[in-house]
């Protein structure tokens, strides 16, 4: 499909014409993240936006950006309201993110990330302690 | 803040009336750097005056079937328009307020801006 490079009214580009618009909840939330190695880290749960703060006046000269991606028990708070503490988020910096499409690529190995340790805990401490559970099956 | 914090909000305009619902939040793709992706900068909020569930991408007026599933959403979120984030002037706990009226935007790309100079018609 042909798509209108520029818009005839200058508020046009609100309505993205051009494809670089990104919706969170339509190409963001719940996506799945890869690592560098193709390997599944987690899917979005949530976004922290930088340069807006709740109960404070927006300030127009710096306007609002992603600053990292929050996985974990970030999802909670979606599902069940309220809010998560700041010492409990689950952080994967913007600048970590190689590319955004159908996945999220992520410039990093799955194993270094603190956003992964409850699985890696899981894994070592519960899977590895069933019997044949230090192994892929056969 | 967290996007959660945003979604599901009220949005109160300028004399306190409430517009509707923020359902979905628009970035724009900034340039990318050398191997990483661009800077994620909000530009605008969308808001539905009736329906608080997602549009799944028939907002955009380049999806449009089944055309039953289109009708329904398109219905759910009828007179949905987006509110550039320029006219926000405060996030509280339970609401965004406006601190200028906002231009009405439709989300469709194939409609036009209404021309407030106009009579409200679209300009061409």
């Amino acid at each position: 499909m042909r798509r209108a490079r520029t818009p005839q009214h200058p508020l046009g580009w609100y309505q993205d014409p051009d494809g670089r618009g990104v919706d969170a909840r339509l190409h963001l939330l719940d996506r799945q993240m890869l690592d560098r190695a193709d390997v599944p880290i987690s899917t979005v749960d949530d976004i922290e936006i930088d340069g807006v703060e709740v109960g404070e006046a927006v300030d127009h000269e710096r306007p609002p950006v992603v600053a990292a991606i929050l996985v974990g028990a970030a999802v909670l708070p979606r599902v069940f309201g309220g809010s998560m503490p700041r010492s409990r988020w689950d952080r994967i910096e913007w600048r970590h993110v190689r590319r955004l499409g159908t996945v999220v690529r992520i410039d990093a190995a799955a194993d270094d990330l603190d956003a992964t340790w409850l699985e890696r805990w899981i894994r070592d401490r519960v899977i590895a302690r069933i019997p044949g559970g230090r192994h892929a099956p056969e | 803040m967290l996007l959660s914090e945003l979604l599901d909000t009220a949005v109160i305009d300028v004399d306190g009336e409430r517009l509707g619902t923020i359902v979905d939040v628009r970035f724009r793709r900034g340039p990318r750097h050398r191997d990483h992706e661009g800077d994620l900068e909000l530009i605008a909020l969308i808001v539905s005056p009736h329906s608080r569930q997602s549009m799944y991408g028939y907002e955009r007026g380049r999806v449009n079937g089944p055309a039953v599933v289109a009708r329904v959403i398109e219905w759910l979120h009828r007179r949905s328009r987006l509110i550039p984030w320029e006219c926000v002037q405060r996030v509280d706990d339970d609401a965004v307020v406006l601190g200028v009226r906002a231009p009405q935007i439709p989300l469709n790309v194939r409609r036009g801006i209404p021309d407030p100079a106009h009579g409200g018609t679209p300009a061409a």
